[in-house]
């Protein structure tokens, strides 16, 4: 059996709900950074069966952007986390509450 | 433009002392006096010989002010034979208190700000003498009523005289409201007839060409409505409550404003607009009666009072009292004629008051007698204005008070009895003033003849209420309507009875002051109602205290309960609930707004969905 396209979107979909949901959800700032990489390779994923149904590469090309920024987003997000937790010994989203309104 | 300079020099005067020579209170008084002596001359050359041989032709400027579509309002002078005589009886008057003041004040405080006022006043009572139309005349209306609380309150530091002024300021504001009723009323009226407008001579000339009545309640209903406000200027009954009390003013504002211009602006408003008041009998009818009750009201009053000024208060309002008469009787010529004699010889009367009180600080006629011989001038001219007022041949009083009697003796005998007792009574009044102050036992310590200053205006008032019985009545009846036709029969009966209460006040209170007493003390009744003022100033007090208080306390407790706890503090509170309850949808958690967001991201997609499957 061959998989066509539908098969690979609603695995992109899946793993794209899936990262919403762990964004929503999860109160760790770590998780949450890894739900958006989640969300970030669904993407990529729709892009790339796209790409190769469509006969075109601009959607690889835009998945390699998508992972070149995925990558700095995660550098300063995980330092972002670094710095969090130095100051307040804790990494839960409830805890970082100082620029509340 | 020379008519524009007679009615803003004093105001130019006001506004140069008030800015720059308050500190110099010679260069201030002079400012207003030249101001006065300028605007006199200025009117005497606009057409005096004119005046006089009777032919002044009516003179109008105006400048559009406000114009509207269906109504324009002007500002403008209206100068006819009746504005320019009183133009020149205010001048003449304005003028000699303008002098007599330079000495009376001598020494205030507050010198030049009482100039200044004087000034102001000037100014507002000759824009309502020039005023062309209704609202220009309300609007100087109500600044006399000002510079008249202003004066009042000169000495603002004596609690009374703060007092008085508000008095004052209050009750002619009740009948303002009256009159503005009135004014707007005639506006939606003057829309209705085309004429779209309130000057007084296309009023005048489309009412004269009209033929249908059919607009003649509500002509009566304007022209009581008016009339509300001369009740309230000229302190008919029964708002005359303030001016007895004004008299806490200093004498020679009281000789000017609250004697011989500005409570006789109401008489002059009736003159001026009589038009109107003649498209309605019955209007007039109303008019005539009040005028006649407040003469005998007020004279009835002056009979017992002790402080000079206040015996001077109530003759004004009686002799108003029969100018309004007069007018309701018709004769708007003649009400004008009393008019300037009484502006004349009542401005003389308080002058002399005036020198009595300031050469002897006192005006509790008690305690005042036998001043005669120590201020014979003053004591002459003061008979001569008691004279004039009391009607005796040949002062002025007599000529305008027997036309106003042979008026009533032909229209209405009640009448005629009313206006014939209150000569009466004037004439026992004043009599008994002269004799308490100059006369009599004497127990004034101090007191001799004012200088100058003081003496030459009352002399020019003298010789002012000596002639001005001979040349007015022409001046007035030529330009209002025909004057009544002399009676014999009148004339002797006023004249006996001006004998009578002059013979009988010098028996009483000359020769058997024991019989007054015994009088008092037998009707102490009457007595006390008199001197009580007829309880009027008392019932004012009842229903303010026990019905406009309590009414305005209601009036409160509902505010603040109803609309401020219920209406307001209730939308307020509702907001505040709304936007508490709001409040939680920003809970500052990222995670709830990317919540939110997905929500609506795939609520799009799935409204979209359904439309492309659709």
């Amino acid at each position: 059996m061959t998989l066509s396209l539908e098969n690979y979107l609603i695995v992109s979909g899946m793993l794209f709900a899936i990262g919403a949901l762990g964004v929503m959800t999860r109160r760790n700032l770590i998780m949450i950074l890894l739900s958006i990489e989640i969300m970030l390779n669904a993407v990529n994923l729709s892009f790339v069966a796209f790409s190769s149904y469509g006969d075109n590469v601009t959607g690889q090309v835009s998945a390699l952007f998508v992972i070149a920024i995925a990558a700095c987003e995660v550098a300063i997000g995980l330092a972002i986390a670094v710095l969090v937790f130095q100051s307040q010994r804790t990494i839960s989203t409830d805890a970082v509450s100082r620029l509340k309104g | 433009m020379t008519e524009w300079l007679i009615l803003f020099l004093p105001f130019f005067a006001a506004v140069i002392i008030a800015l720059g020579t308050q500190r110099y209170a010679k260069l201030s008084a002079a400012v207003a006096l030249t101001s006065i002596i300028a605007s006199l001359i200025l009117t005497c050359r606009l057409g005096l010989p004119e005046l006089f041989e009777g032919h002044f032709s009516t003179i109008e400027k105006s400048l559009s002010w406000i114009t509207l579509p269906g109504l324009s309002f002007e500002f403008g002078l209206l100068i006819n034979t009746l504005s320019f005589a009183m133009l020149l009886i205010v001048l003449v008057v304005a003028l000699c208190i303008f002098y007599y003041s330079v000495e009376y004040m001598e020494g205030e405080k507050g010198f030049a700000r009482y100039f200044a006022y004087l000034a102001f006043f000037t100014f507002s009572m000759l824009g309502i003498v020039l005023s062309n139309n209704f609202l220009q005349l309300f609007i100087f209306w109500e600044l006399v009523g000002v510079s008249s609380y202003l004066l009042i309150g000169f000495w603002y530091e004596k609690h009374s005289a703060a007092d008085a002024g508000k008095k004052a300021f209050l009750t002619n504001r009740i009948g303002d409201y009256g009159f503005i009723l009135g004014i707007i009323l005639l506006w939606t009226l003057s829309s209705t007839w085309q004429v779209e407008t309130l000057n007084f001579l296309h009023l005048a000339n489309y009412l004269a060409g009209a033929h249908s009545h059919s607009h003649e309640t509500l002509l009566t209903v304007i022209s009581l409505l008016i009339f509300c406000g001369v009740i309230g200027k000229s302190a008919q009954f029964p708002l005359h409550v303030w001016l007895p009390d004004a008299m806490e003013g200093p004498t020679p504002v009281s000789a000017l404003i609250h004697a011989a211009t500005m409570v006789a602006a109401g008489v002059y408003l009736l003159a001026r607009v009589f038009f109107l008041f003649h498209q309605s009998p019955l209007a007039l009818e109303m008019i005539a009666y009040l005028g006649g009750f407040t003469a005998i009201f007020a004279a009835t009053q002056a009979l017992v009072q002790t402080d000079l000024k206040r015996v001077l208060a109530y003759s004004t309002l009686s002799q108003l009292g029969y100018m309004v008469l007069a007018i309701g009787l018709g004769s708007a010529g003649i009400a004008m004629f009393h008019l300037t004699t009484h502006a004349f010889f009542k401005a003389l009367l308080f002058l002399g008051a005036g020198s009595v009180i300031h050469m002897t600080h006192e005006q509790d006629m008690t305690r005042l007698g036998n001043l005669s011989q120590r201020m014979p001038i003053t004591t002459g001219l003061f008979i001569v204005g008691a004279l004039a007022l009391s009607g005796f041949f040949p002062f002025s009083g007599f000529w305008s008070k027997d036309e106003i009697l042979v008026l009533a003796l032909h229209q209405n005998s009640w009448l005629y009895v009313i206006a014939m007792l209150t000569a009466f009574l004037t004439a026992v009044y004043i009599t008994r003033a002269v004799i308490l102050t100059f006369f009599g036992s004497s127990q004034a310590e101090h007191g001799h003849e004012p200088k100058q200053w003081m003496l030459i205006p009352m002399i020019l008032l003298a010789i002012l209420s000596l002639v001005s019985g001979f040349r007015v009545p022409e001046i007035m009846h030529q330009s209002l309507d025909h004057p009544v036709h002399w009676n014999w029969q009148v004339a002797i009966v006023s004249t006996l009875m001006t004998l009578c209460g002059i013979a009988l006040s010098v028996w009483l209170y000359q020769f058997q002051p024991q019989i007054v007493v015994k009088i008092r003390g037998k009707f102490s009744g009457i007595y006390q109602i008199l001197n009580r003022r007829y309880y009027m100033d008392d019932f004012y007090d009842w229903v303010i205290q026990k019905i406009q208080a309590p009414f305005s306390r209601t009036c409160s407790a509902f505010e603040s309960h109803v609309v401020v706890q219920g209406l307001v503090n209730s939308t307020a509170r509702l907001t505040g609930a709304c936007g508490h309850w709001l409040r939680k949808m920003q809970t500052g958690r990222l995670q709830n707004y990317v919540t939110v967001f997905f929500a609506g991201v795939v609520l799009i997609i799935y409204c979209l969905m359904a439309r492309v499957i659709s």
